[in-house]
């Protein structure tokens, strides 16, 4: 049954990549909105919030790939398995959807002068 | 003065109270005591002699040259002492006594001194108590030292060998007047002349003058002293003005400093609108550094609670998946229970239809339709099968599989509380946020109404007052140090100020000296002239008397007096005589004794104790012819039998002589010696000790040592 489910490379777009690196906390700047550690967490962020919101986006332009060894797909597999299935697209493809789409509603948020956190 | 009574008790050897009547009707002033040795004539002589002096001192003695004054005679003890012998060994309390009755110009002398054991057997003179009284006319009885000076001054102790004159000890006063350089006739000479006193002052004013030459010495250091001091003043003067000139210079750079902090104050004053937003400003940057520190904590608590915030996210969908996939996993549970007891059934079934044996297990009767009953249990057993086999198929995942992706869920799934905290801590450095932004605005607000030169010179201005005030501070602390150095200096300066002031020379001092040493001077002279005025007296007098008592008036002039009082005898040539007799020497003595007493002015009776011991016989008449030649002073002889015959002496002395007495044992007499009685009628015991007057029964022992004093009848 795992073999029937493509693994596939996580990514997002560069305007989304920017807005990721925007939200890395830099101590330096402590009075932005800047509440995650490292991109990952961001993109985790990303993710989680168009999974929640069951949005997805297909990516445009050009793709920054998130590194696997940061974010491991298969911890993702059970969650995602039946979409997966039903889609027909790979884990990260999907996964990359979602980050995506809550990139998107981040950057809405932001502009709207609301924090990311306000997500939540 | 004139003696009247004397009265001696244990005295020598008088035993009992003897007394000596000296009252007489005519106006002879000889008086003659005649003994054989070791009756008693000297211990009369003596008894005067304590009684006014309170002590009998034997001869002086002269030794290489040197005058040893003799020791005090005790009045009991060991040795020779004036009590009584027998009244020192055998009475209880010992007590000896000499009272002597006088007329002078103040009326009536009594002069009583009385010596008394103050224990049993006394051994010492510590041991005895003396006491003397005197009386002077009416007066009252005068005691202890005002006694003694009372009797001194009528009979001064100085004078006293003049007056008590041993004629034992003529050879040495004559060795006095011929040795000048013993001066011995020197102190004789000024106590004749009242001259000790002078003496004493002039010794009192040579320590004064010393004492005063000790202050002038002092003085004249201490002007060195000054003299240092004041130079050392000129020093210290310039010291202080160094020190003075210094502290008005940090006054003066203090007062600069004080004058231009009063500017920079007023300048400050000028801004004082300023002041507020200034320090208003200063305060929130304070609060906005403080609000940045907290907003780094706050960020760094979210960024650390955002760490999950998209578990909380993922959580809100994926929870219905854990929520369905649990109880997928209890169904599938059930259903692995309801397999099992499914196939628990179809084994038992199975069972049951193999072993049906058509006899009842209870009851052990054959069963009726058991054709039946084994068609039945097989429906149930094939329905079981159907089931298990339904059951089976419709098995999609097992409950481990479904324990897997349970715990995959698990790790998607947030704490509890992790909205919550991300929520607070978001809301916190928000909040953090907007104050930092407020407090920025009211900065920027604030620095928008105060310039920034002005800023500038408030700044300055402030920094400037902190400088001069560090710098007053210092100033103040310096001028402190200096005014204390000047103080210092000052202080010095006034001990040398004292030191130089007190002292000049001490005038008064050499003033005072100087008069000191004029007395002296004076005193020394009139010393001179007195005893040069003394001398030529003396020199007459003695000359009168000797060319009276000598037997060759013709060959011999006088005697010559010389300024250190060493006497020789002038011829009628005008020589001195070489190699005089014992005789004459004697004369010259007494001569010259007499010119002294006569000088000295003083009153009294003269005691001439053994008077012609060195005087032939023409010399011892001449001697007495001439003391007793009622001049008014009583003349006292003590003569031995072989100085003096008594009957020869009354004889030739008749209308001179006063009264006579003999001093005798009881063993002199054969015959009765009551003056109203001298019979011969006596008798004796056989051993011719004890004897007895018949005429008037008076009694004596013969062999009684208690000398008697018997006048004679003249």
């Amino acid at each position: 049954m795992t073999e029937e489910i493509k693994r596939g490379s996580v990514g997002i777009s560069e305007t989304s990549h920017q807005l990721l690196v925007s939200l890395v906390y830099d101590e330096d700047s402590v009075e932005a909105d800047q509440p995650f550690l490292s991109i990952v967490e961001a993109f985790r962020f990303a993710f989680a919030y168009a999974y929640s919101q069951n949005i997805t986006i297909q990516r445009s332009g050009k793709n920054v790939t998130v590194a696997p060894r940061q974010f491991v797909v298969d911890d993702y597999l059970e969650l995602l398995r039946d979409e997966v299935l039903a889609s027909g697209k790979s884990l990260g493809g999907l996964i990359s959807e979602y980050a995506e789409a809550g990139c998107q509603k981040m950057d809405e948020v932001r502009t709207s002068g609301k924090s990311v956190l306000s997500l939540l | 003065m004139r003696l009247t009574h004397l009265v001696i008790s244990n005295l020598g050897p008088y035993r009992e109270r003897q007394t000596i009547d000296l009252q007489t009707d005519i106006s002879a002033t000889g008086y003659a005591f005649f003994a054989e040795n070791g009756r008693g004539k000297t211990t009369i002589y003596n008894a005067m002699r304590w009684c006014l002096f309170g002590e009998v001192r034997d001869r002086a003695k002269t030794v290489a040259g040197k005058k040893i004054e003799g020791s005090i005679r005790p009045m009991v003890g060991d040795g020779k002492i004036l009590m009584n012998a027998t009244a020192y060994e055998k009475d209880d309390p010992q007590e000896m006594a000499v009272i002597l009755f006088a007329e002078g110009k103040r009326g009536k002398i009594m002069i009583s001194r009385t010596a008394k054991s103050s224990k049993k057997f006394a051994r010492s003179d510590d041991e005895m108590t003396v006491t003397l009284n005197v009386q002077i006319g009416e007066e009252k009885i005068l005691s202890g030292s005002e006694a003694q000076e009372a009797i001194e001054s009528f009979f001064p102790r100085e004078l006293e060998r003049f007056f008590f004159i041993d004629g034992e000890a003529l050879e040495e006063y004559t060795e006095m007047m011929q040795e000048s350089s013993l001066e011995g006739l020197q102190d004789e000479v000024n106590a004749v002349l009242g001259i000790p006193a002078l003496l004493r002052g002039t010794e009192d004013l040579t320590k004064m003058s010393q004492s005063v030459k000790s202050k002038i010495n002092k003085t004249s250091k201490a002007v060195k002293s000054s003299t240092k001091a004041r130079d050392e003043v000129i020093i210290q003067k310039r010291k202080l003005q160094a020190a003075m000139s210094s502290v008005n210079d940090k006054e003066k750079q203090l007062q600069t400093v004080v004058k231009k902090l009063d500017e920079t104050m007023e300048q400050m004053n000028s801004h004082q609108e300023l002041a507020p937003l200034i320090e208003k400003v200063k305060s929130l940057d304070t609060m906005i550094k403080l609000k940045q520190v907290n907003l780094k904590e706050a960020a760094n608590d979210k960024v650390n609670e955002s760490r999950v915030a998209w578990k909380v996210l993922l959580w809100k969908r994926a929870s219905a998946l854990h929520e369905k996939h649990s109880k997928e996993h209890e169904l599938a549970i059930e259903k692995e229970r309801t397999i099992r007891a499914t196939e628990e059934d179809i084994i038992r079934i199975a069972n049951g239809l193999q072993e049906v044996t058509g006899i009842c297990d209870k009851c052990h009767q054959p069963l009726p339709d058991i054709e039946a009953y084994k068609n039945k249990l097989q429906t149930e057993l094939d329905n079981r099968k159907v089931i298990l086999s339904q059951l089976k198929s419709s098995t999609v995942h097992s409950p481990k599989d479904l324990i897997i992706k349970l715990g995959d869920f698990e790790k998607l799934k947030p704490q509890q509380d992790a909205s919550e905290r991300i929520t607070k801590s978001e809301k916190k450095w928000k909040r953090l946020s907007n104050d930092l932004e407020n407090l920025r605005e009211e900065r920027n607000n604030l620095n928008s109404k105060v310039s920034e030169e002005a800023k500038l010179n408030v700044a300055e201005l402030a920094e400037s007052k902190g400088r001069q005030e560090a710098l007053i501070s210092r100033r103040v602390q310096e001028l402190r140090v200096l005014r204390e150095q000047a103080r210092v200096e000052e202080l010095e300066l006034k001990r040398l100020e004292r030191l130089s002031g007190i002292v000049s020379e001490d005038k008064e001092g050499y003033e005072l000296n100087t008069t000191i040493g004029k007395l002296i001077v004076a005193i020394k002279d009139t010393i001179s002239s007195y005893r040069e005025k003394a001398r030529i007296e003396v020199e007459k007098i003695s000359s009168d008397v000797f060319v009276k008592l000598i037997n060759a008036p013709d060959v011999y002039s006088g005697i010559k007096v010389d300024k250190d009082f060493k006497t020789q005898i002038r011829t009628s040539s005008g020589g001195l005589l070489r190699n005089p007799s014992t005789g004459q020497v004697s004369m010259m003595t007494i001569s010259v004794i007499d010119a002294l007493r006569k000088v000295s002015g003083i009153n009294a009776p003269v005691f001439l104790d053994t008077p012609g011991r060195s005087l032939d016989e023409t010399h011892k008449k001449e001697l007495l012819k001439y003391f007793w030649m009622n001049e008014g002073h009583q003349f006292l002889i003590f003569a031995h039998s072989g100085e003096f015959g008594l009957e020869e002496t009354v004889k030739e002395f008749k209308g001179k002589l006063a009264k006579a007495w003999t001093i005798t044992h009881p063993g002199d007499h054969d015959t009765c010696f009551v003056a109203t009685c001298k019979s011969k009628d006596v008798t004796h015991d056989p051993y011719g000790k004890k004897y007895t007057c018949n005429a008037c029964k008076n009694e004596w022992d013969k062999r009684s040592k208690n000398s008697m004093i018997l006048e004679v009848e003249l």
